[in-house]
């Protein structure tokens, strides 16, 4: 009997659906009483890189191959920092319009917070951008992705976008379109490189963006969307178009493990895990949606 | 390049661990925050529980704007009362209650009143609990003339804006009933800044006016408790702005005045 070297989509579906809930529920108990920052590192060391590490350590796979640790050309490193620059802008310009439309289903109140002491926005800075892009991608990237690609081949890194984004239904529903477009520029830049290297590149200089220019670009625009935005955001597109299909394919040092996957298609416990998880962000959303009409505070 | 994403794993994980410890180390100092501007009463809750008991009185030797900034580190429900000697402007009555639960960082009860020259109470009930209370007070001299209008306000001689503030609505009250009618809207393209101002006679009955837009909502402008609003400034994206009455058995005026 071959021995499986890859994750399954069951494996997949049930991790991403039981990260998805702890997420939400460890959250809502931890950032009241911890802060924003150290919540941030827990979502993320714990219930995001802790699952792909021990289910590996678990399979005894060799993290190396199967999410892709890999080396890549100093090419494909630059490629990626300016992919991530320039579909930033254009995500950015999404998230703005979406919520322009959701805010005129009705406005979130902002309630009155406590703003967060230096060190915990720090913990959150450096969550944002050097956590986040190696958690987030092991994650997403390196299992979800690994794990489609071996039933939906090229297509595997377009539904780890759509799970990407679906997850970003957390931070709001004007989040989700932005975080998918950002997953399918980083899926597919594993995809092509064969290195997770690559999307992480891209996710820390989405989020470094994220961090110096969204609030930056906020502030000047005072929440209306200036005409030059529109045009920079499908500049932007178009550049980081270009630039992802100018990378060089790396040959798939794991091209045989379609013959070694015993799960190409999800079981039934991979398709009901995948329905709760829709279920459960669904939810969410509809949440979102009764708190901006007034019905639930 | 599995070793470089573990060693910047291991290195976030040693200077998050730090910033987690600094973080918890000062947290006490952070709990309360009140501005410096604020001459503060911090009570400690533990020792016993309090009815109405008298923590500070203040004598006013001129008409003042006094504001309250009041924050706790305890979750049960404390009362803070405050007895004013003198007319407090916009109220009825010459008391001011304040409920406040876990409140600390930037977030608190606040709230600035006017009052006539004499003196002020103010008074906690509290259960017998870990935690504090802190409260803070400023006292600002009002300029004669700006009392003297604002004292004709209270006494039922609404039509007196501040500089520059125009009328765009007033209505009498008495036999109106209606929730959450629009009585004004407000159409703005371009992002600007206004000011608001809203007063009202009644001394019965239920009169409030929210302000409710896109992306600003201001609740209950006046109220039953609260019979002015002046000068409220601020700055308003493009869109369509509301001002809505909720009105039964009032009696009085009402009038809003805007500065564009």
């Amino acid at each position: 009997m071959i021995k499986q070297q890859s994750p399954t989509i069951t494996q997949a579906n049930i991790l991403f659906f039981i990260t998805a809930v702890i997420t939400l529920a460890g959250s809502a108990f931890f950032q009241p009483k911890l802060g924003i920052g150290t919540n941030l590192w827990i979502n993320e060391f714990v219930y995001i890189l802790f699952p792909p590490l021990l289910l590996a350590r678990l399979n005894g796979w060799p993290v190396e191959d199967v999410y892709r640790f890999r080396k890549t050309t100093t090419r494909n490193k630059v490629i990626s920092i300016f992919s991530g620059l320039s579909l930033w802008f254009f995500a950015f310009y999404i998230s703005k319009i979406t919520h322009v439309l959701l805010d005129q289903i009705g406005a979130l109140e902002n309630p009155l917070q406590t703003s967060p002491s230096i060190y915990q926005s720090l913990l959150l800075v450096i969550g944002m951008i050097v956590l986040a892009p190696i958690c987030e991608e092991i994650f997403f990237r390196g299992l979800v992705q690994k794990a489609y690609e071996g039933s939906f081949h090229r297509f595997g890194f377009v539904i780890a976008a759509l799970l990407f984004g679906s997850y970003h239904v957390l931070n709001g529903i004007s989040e989700v379109i932005p975080a998918f477009i950002l997953g399918l520029g980083m899926g597919y830049l594993v995809y092509k490189t064969d290195s997770i290297a690559t999307s992480m590149l891209f996710h820390a200089t989405a989020n470094i963006c994220a961090v110096l220019l969204g609030g930056a670009i906020d502030t000047a625009t005072k929440g209306v969307i200036p005409a030059w935005l529109h045009a920079i955001a499908f500049a932007y597109l178009g550049l980081s178009v270009v630039l992802l299909r100018s990378l060089k394919g790396e040959t798939q040092s794991n091209g045989n493990y379609n013959e070694v996957y015993t799960d190409k298609r999800a079981s039934a416990a991979g398709v009901f895990f995948f329905v709760l998880a829709a279920m459960f962000f669904a939810a969410v959303g509809i949440m979102e949606i009764l708190v901006r009409l007034g019905i639930l505070s | 390049m599995k070793k470089t994403v573990y060693i910047i794993l291991t290195v976030s994980l040693m200077i998050g661990f730090c910033l987690i410890m600094l973080d918890e180390l000062t947290k006490d100092r952070n709990e309360f925050n009140i501005p410096s501007r604020f001459q503060k009463v911090i009570v400690d809750l533990k020792d016993r529980a309090r009815t109405d008991e008298l923590l500070f009185t203040r004598e006013l030797e001129v008409p003042s704007s006094v504001e309250f900034f009041i924050q706790s580190d305890d979750m049960s429900t404390k009362n803070v009362k405050i007895i004013s000697e003198s007319e407090i402007l916009g109220k009825n009555s010459r008391e001011i209650n304040f409920t406040i639960q876990r409140l600390t960082g930037n977030s608190s009860v606040s709230g600035t009143y006017i009052m006539n020259k004499g003196k002020y109470s103010v008074y906690l009930t509290s259960e017998k609990t870990e935690g504090k209370i802190a409260i803070g007070y400023q006292e600002k001299p009002v300029e004669p003339t700006e009392f003297e209008r604002l004292y004709k306000i209270h006494n039922g001689d609404l039509n007196n804006p501040p500089k520059g503030y125009v009328e765009v609505f007033s209505t009498n009250l008495t036999g109106r009933s209606c929730k959450d009618e629009v009585i004004y809207t407000l159409s703005l393209d371009t992002t600007t800044d206004i000011g608001l101002s809203v007063y009202t006679s009644s001394e019965k009955g239920t009169a409030i006016v929210d302000f409710i837009g896109n992306s600003s909502n201001f609740i209950g402008l006046i109220h039953p408790e609260h019979r002015i609003c002046d000068q409220l400034e601020t700055t308003l994206y493009p869109g369509e702005y509301q001002f809505k009455l909720t009105c039964q058995n009032a009696d009085g005026q009402l009038f809003i005045f805007l500065k564009q």
